[in-house]
């Protein structure tokens, strides 16, 4: 089948075709949720390129494996990557704190100067500086629902917790964010901007 | 502060982060398609339909070859019990105009001549 009519195809759709070892749904899978699964990773575990590939790359071979006995109508294919993708990231996160301190990567620096331009991308750094230091739970929560774009009843399915506890830990989260961002208005330009 | 206040303060910074996503890159991309196509499970053969009775009768007989020479056989023989011009004595007698056909192979004649 044409690459084209790929892209038009429902995701169930698609991992039924390549159950079916259609080659075409492969590519086309990998189009539409390696950049998913990839971004989620690198905000998860706060922008490091090298460990969400990795992380990604897990998450869409456990999908693969996971396209001969899928459940039509059960979840959907890109909430169930979420979680996957999640929970690896949460598992190295842990590693990773009780691993010794020099074998953490050397963290980048999250406030760049705020030059023209260049605003956005450090309200971007610091951002994720800041939800770096949120506990897990917050972060994935407030990193599905205000960045991700998903609503409660899915972050619910993806975090496998109630609706009123994503909405108590997104509000904790975001409460947080604001105590650690606030201080850093001016450097990040929100003077200029008022 | 309330949960409004909160977002509106936090918007600005979402609203950056949306706007500048992680992406993978080409090579990383292309790498996972490989192995997505490796992985993919191998396209099943085409198995012909269960075959019903008839076709195994069919089957076990030899095909329509097979079906045609046991009917042409069976109504070869039926007709010789039915009409009885032929019994074994014929045979063994010669009488039978049957006996015309000659077992004997051009084969064996190349070995009887040398």
């Amino acid at each position: 089948m044409p690459y084209d009519s790929m892209t038009e195809r429902s995701d169930e759709d698609l991992l039924a075709a390549y159950a079916r070892g259609e080659a075409e749904a492969a590519r086309a899978l990998t189009q539409r949720f390696g950049p998913l699964a990839f971004g989620h990773a690198a905000r998860m575990l706060g922008g490091d390129r090298a460990e969400a590939e990795d992380v990604a790359q897990e998450a869409l071979l456990r999908l693969w494996r996971a396209a001969p006995s899928w459940e039509p109508g059960k979840a959907k294919v890109s909430t169930w990557l979420y979680r996957v993708t999640a929970n690896l990231c949460i598992d190295r996160l842990r590693r990773a704190r009780s691993a010794p301190l020099e074998a953490a990567p050397e963290p980048e620096d999250p406030a760049p100067g705020a030059v023209a331009g260049l605003q956005q991308q450090a309200r971007a750094d610091a951002l994720q500086a800041a939800l770096d230091d949120l506990p897990e739970r917050q972060k994935q929560a407030v990193i599905l629902r205000h960045i991700e774009g998903l609503g409660n009843e899915e972050i619910a399915v993806v975090m496998d917790i109630g609706a009123r506890a994503v909405e108590s830990l997104t509000a904790r989260g975001k409460r947080r964010l604001t105590e650690l961002l606030g201080g850093r208005r001016a450097e990040l330009g929100y003077e200029d901007d008022e | 502060m309330s949960e409004r206040k909160e977002s509106d303060g936090l918007e600005s910074y979402f609203e950056a982060a949306r706007a500048d996503p992680p992406m993978p890159g080409g090579d990383w991309l292309a790498r996972m398609e490989a192995r997505a196509i490796a992985e993919a499970p191998r396209a099943p053969a085409r198995l012909p339909e269960h075959p019903g009775l008839l076709a195994r009768i069919r089957a076990s007989l030899g095909g329509w070859p097979g079906i045609t020479g046991l009917v042409s056989a069976s109504v070869f023989g039926l007709w010789l019990g039915v009409t009885g011009t032929l019994t074994a004595e014929d045979l063994w007698s010669g009488e039978s105009q049957l006996l015309v056909l000659d077992p004997v192979t051009a084969y064996d004649l190349a070995w009887a001549e040398e």
